[in-house]
């Protein structure tokens, strides 16, 4: 064996990196048996993968990997993810960030909000960075053993957004509702390990694993001061509690001919959490005794899976699957007695574990009938059985077919439709004060639903060196016996995509998508005096299309690669009510939900050697939207809800970006 | 004279059939040279731009080591070549070619998995993409760079027959699409145990390896959320913040239209109730979660309301 592996080194500088990809280096041969090293880094510095509002351009992603064929693997991943900034927010509270939010030492608590002055506001930051690295090394014994682990961490830290209310009357508990929205410290850190056995031999594979993951919340809880004259001095609210993940996996798979393949999986997880639980109120008076001083919950999911697979003939394939899912809550139930936003009690309340078992059956079938035309059959079957749930058990079938028409080299097409029935038993509301509800409600994901898809996707290459594909594709929900709830719910998505190669240098590209997403649901203003009927509607139309268009030019000089990307987004959202709570229908609407992106980019690459490339780019971004949530809304508008004075998010960028490459 | 005939016939039969004899040597000669300069020289004399890309790839820089004989590289995948030389390129008896398509798409796979249905492919046969007869070509290009292994550009290639997750994911909220993360991070092209190739068998499990903290359990859960995170959630993008379905309160009020609370949960949310003193907080910022912040779930003795 006569393995000279090459040194190498990869040396990047990078001014505003962008769009870098992966770069292999160091491939070496060992010319006995075929095994090479190999390595690559990469790196790139993200605005590419900012192509929306809750995203920041102020992102990175760094890859090392480095192995030898057939004998071991190691990769580190370092990345950052940082959202947007929400823009023009403020708060009255001093220490943000930390898990206790308190007052400025002059503050006099208000009555109403509109009291507040403004100058009182200070601005503050509302975003959070998302820091991850993970390791990962597998090792190849080369007589079908696999043993890889891999390693990692989330770190997550910034501020979100919490509302936070007092109540200061049991007699009309929301009508003196008082709120303010805080800034809430985000610092979690996740670990996850996997550990991963593979076995293979030409008739069958196994994989057993175990899956490790712990997320620890470095604030248990926030507080924060009444800022109002009403209600308790301080609140106190629960942030999400550490808990761990465990699970084990076995699945393995068996070809029992040429022709037929089985294959198994087992998995079994438990998710415990088991935090010391905050007292019912900031106020010792109103604290009771905790029946328990953490909740010690436990939730065991389990799977169970089969499916046999086979070409049954040259012309017909069968497929037949069943899949057991389990979420069973062992957490223990006892009665608590909450205090109503640190004001009162409000009855004895006793938790609901929420359980599932869920078998799927599926069997499918396609038909070869000649090399032009062949036919897809499949029939799903859902069986569901739920604890603590206002429908306990439920099937859903769903009978889908689909025929691909291969017309000729040029022309492909083909067409979908799938018609679903989803059935509960009877439908039993919750009776406590909090969920008592409507008796009409029918909750629409454990409500009886029809559901219909249609589909037709039509491809067509008029030439070699052009291609156009376009697809439209139908969903609809309806709910025929809900009166109080969701009615229906349809989603048309329409796409066409045009490539075409110019010549072996210049390729330009383009789509274009529209997509149609409209709702009705209805609810009752009266009830439960004097009628559960629906006395109010709501129709919600989502409109949203993209476009994109693309131009790269290959050797537009020797070594130099340029090319341009625009795109354009735009969605339009609609909401019309219809009042009959009155007696007589009175239509309203409210502005339309705006949003519009458009971006270019103009970028080039040059390979100044075999070694050295770089890579130009010059961006210009510009994004606004329009919303009625916050649009004319100061933080001091609202009688009793403080807000953070937060605008529709709007930005406009431009900037260069840079690359270099270098390897030797 | 009929001896001189019959000597002269005699010469020239043997000059004719050693002629004839040589002539078809010389031909079988020239063809096993012209085949001899193809095996060595292999394929690349009518398919070089193939061959350089291939040479360039994983599978050529490793091939290449194994095989001696370079045309061996080629069979590999493309299985017999006799026809198709004798034919000069006419025939494609024998040939598996990806570009083409001949054959069937299971031959065409069968070759690719020949060497890979491990583990990570297990699924493959009867899963989605494989019933809806993709050859492991409609994503890979072996020949050259394949961009579906590059996290950057692998969208790129999903997107040309998921359309409508490109438009998703071009939705003002979204997951990120490109390096950072990708297609991969929640789903496996080539099957998996899940409903739409996820990694996991449920949705919730893919989603809590990036959002732990929502994982509970609470002592107080929110069930749609604890049942299936897209029951209010897309998975890829919206045109709602937190890539929601449709926005509070309207989406809350499709299942809560409770009686207590002086019924502000079921009371018609239309605009005036926003300018309206006091009532606005419904509807403006956050909506329902201006005040009950902790939709998820609650691990406050207090939080039955999913407000602490």
């Amino acid at each position: 064996m006569n393995i000279q592996c090459r040194q190498y080194t990869e040396v990047i500088a990078i001014l505003c990196l962008t769009g870098f990809n992966s770069t292999s280096f160091g491939l070496e041969n060992d010319n006995d048996t075929g095994v090479i090293t190999y390595g690559s880094i990469s790196y790139e510095h993200g605005y590419e993968m900012a192509q929306s509002a809750n995203l920041n351009a102020d992102s990175y992603r760094l890859n090392i990997n480095v192995g030898k064929t057939a004998q071991f693997h190691a990769g580190l991943t370092a990345d950052k993810i940082t959202t947007r900034p929400s823009l023009g927010t403020m708060t009255l509270y001093e220490s943000v960030g930390s898990d206790t939010l308190v007052l400025p030492d002059d503050w006099v608590n208000v009555g109403r909000v509109e009291n507040i002055d403004p100058a009182d506001l200070n601005a503050v930051k509302i975003n959070t960075e998302r820091k991850r690295i993970a390791g990962d090394v597998t090792l190849m014994s080369g007589s079908g053993w696999q043993v890889s682990l891999n390693m990692g961490r989330d770190k997550k830290e910034g501020l979100k957004k919490a509302g936070a209310a007092f109540a200061t009357n049991t007699n009309e508990i929301v009508k003196n509702v008082k709120a303010v929205i805080l800034p809430e410290p985000v610092d979690h850190v996740t670990d996850r390990s996997n550990l991963i056995f593979d076995y293979q031999k030409e008739k069958y594979q196994l994989q057993a694993s175990l899956h490790v993951s712990r997320f620890n919340n470095n604030n248990d809880s926030l507080s924060w001061e009444n800022l109002f004259l009403t209600g308790a001095d301080v609140g106190v609210m629960s942030l999400e509690p550490d808990n761990t993940f465990y699970q084990a996996s076995l699945v393995g798979s068996y070809k029992l001919s040429d022709a037929t393949k089985m294959t198994a999986s087992l998995s079994s997880g438990i998710m415990k959490q088991d935090q010391p639980y905050l007292p019912y109120s900031s106020s010792d008076e109103l604290n009771g005794q905790l029946p328990q001083d953490s909740l010690d919950g436990e939730v065991l999911v389990n799977s169970i899976g089969l499916k046999v697979s086979s070409r049954f003939s040259e012309k017909l394939r069968l497929n037949a699957k069943y899949q057991f899912k389990e979420r069973d809550n062992n957490t223990p139930q006892n009665t608590y007695n909450p205090v109503l936003l640190d004001y009162s009690s409000y009855g004895l309340y006793t938790n609901r574990p929420y359980s599932y078992k869920k078998h799927n059956f599926d069997l499918g079938a396609n038909y070869q009938l000649n090399s032009a035309l062949d036919f897809d059959l499949d029939y799903e079957h859902d069986d569901v059985k739920r604890w603590r749930s206002e429908v306990t058990e439920a099937t859903e079938d769903m009978l889908t077919g689909r025929v691909n028409f291969n017309i000729n080299p040029n022309w492909n097409v083909a067409l979908s439709t799938g018609h679903g029935q989803r059935v509960g038993s009877n439908y039993v509301p919750f009776s406590d004060p909090v969920t008592t509800t409507n008796p009409l409600l029918r909750k629409f994901d454990v409500a009886d639903r029809l559901q219909h898809r249609y589909g037709v996707s039509v491809n067509y290459l008029p030439s070699d060196n052009l291609i156009i594909a376009g697809s439209m594709n139908l969903l609809q929900d309806e709910y025929p016996d809900t009166n109080i709830g969701l009615h229906e719910n349809d989603n048309l998505d329409t796409s066409l995509d045009v490539n075409y190669q110019i010549n072996e240098k210049i390729n330009l590209h383009g789509f274009i998508n529209r997509s149609k997403s409209q709702m009705s649901q209805a609810g009752s203003d009266a009830y439960p005096e004097p009628s559960i009927d629906p006395n109010w509607y709501v129709d919600i139309k989502d409109r949203f299309y993209s476009l994109g268009l693309g131009l790269e030019m290959l050797s537009v000089m020797p070594n130099l690669d340029m090319g341009i990307d625009y795109t354009h987004s735009r969605s339009r959202g609609r909401t019309i009510i219809n009042d009959l709570t009155t007696g007589t229908s009175i239509v309203s609407e409210y502005p339309d939900l705006i949003t519009n992106y458009k971006g270019l980019q103009l970028y080039g690459r040059y390979r100044f050697s075999p070694n050295l490339m770089g890579r130009l780019a010059l961006v210009r971004e510009k994004y606004d939207s329009s919303d009625w949530a916050y649009d004319d809304l100061d933080a001091n508008s609202l009688t009793s809800l403080l807000l953070l004075g937060e605008e529709s998010q709007r930005y406009s960028n431009t900037f260069v970006a840079f690359t270099i490459h270098y390897t030797f | 004279m009929r001896e001189r005939v019959i000597k002269q016939f005699s010469l020239f039969s043997i000059l004719f059939f050693v002629s004839l004899g040589l002539y078809a040597q010389a031909k079988d000669e020239a063809f096993d040279f012209e085949l001899e300069v193809l095996t060595k020289d292999d394929c690349r004399l009518c398919h070089s731009g193939q061959a350089v890309a291939y040479f360039s790839s994983l599978h050529g820089q490793s091939e290449n080591a194994v095989h001696e004989n370079p045309i061996k590289q080629c069979e590999t995948c493309h299985g017999e070549f006799y026809a198709h030389i004798k034919s000069r390129g006419e025939s494609l008896d024998g040939v598996v070619s990806f570009a083409n398509k001949n054959g069937t798409f299971l031959e065409r796979n069968q070759r690719c998995m020949n060497c890979h249905e491990d583990s990570r492919r297990m699924h493959w046969q009867g899963s989605m993409h494989e019933t809806s007869s993709m050859d492991c070509s409609s994503c890979h290009k072996i020949h050259g760079k394949d961009a579906v292994l590059a996290r950057n550009e692998e969208s790129k290639v999903c997107f040309s027959c998921h359309q409508k997750i490109r438009a998703d994911l071009h939705k003002p909220s979204s997951h990120p699409s490109g390096e950072v993360m990708s297609c991969r991070d929640c789903h496996n092209s080539h099957g998996s145990t899940g409903d739409k190739l996820l990694r996991h068998f449920d949705v919730n499990l893919v989603c809590y390896e990036c959002h732990a903290n929502l994982r509970g359990p609470f002592l107080w859960e929110h069930p749609p959320a604890s049942d299936n995170c897209l029951t209010c959630h897309e998975a890829h993008g919206s045109s709602h913040y937190s890539m929601l379905k449709r926005r509070a309160p309207f989406l809350c009020q499709q299942c809560h239209q409770n009686e207590v609370g002086s019924r502000h949960v079921r009371r018609v949310m239309d605009l005036d109730a926003l300018a309206e003193v006091g009532e606005g907080r419904f509807i403006a910022a956050g909506s329902c979660m201006n005040c009950h912040s902790k939709v998820h779930g609650s691990n406050h003795p207090s939080g039955v309301g999913l407000s602490r």
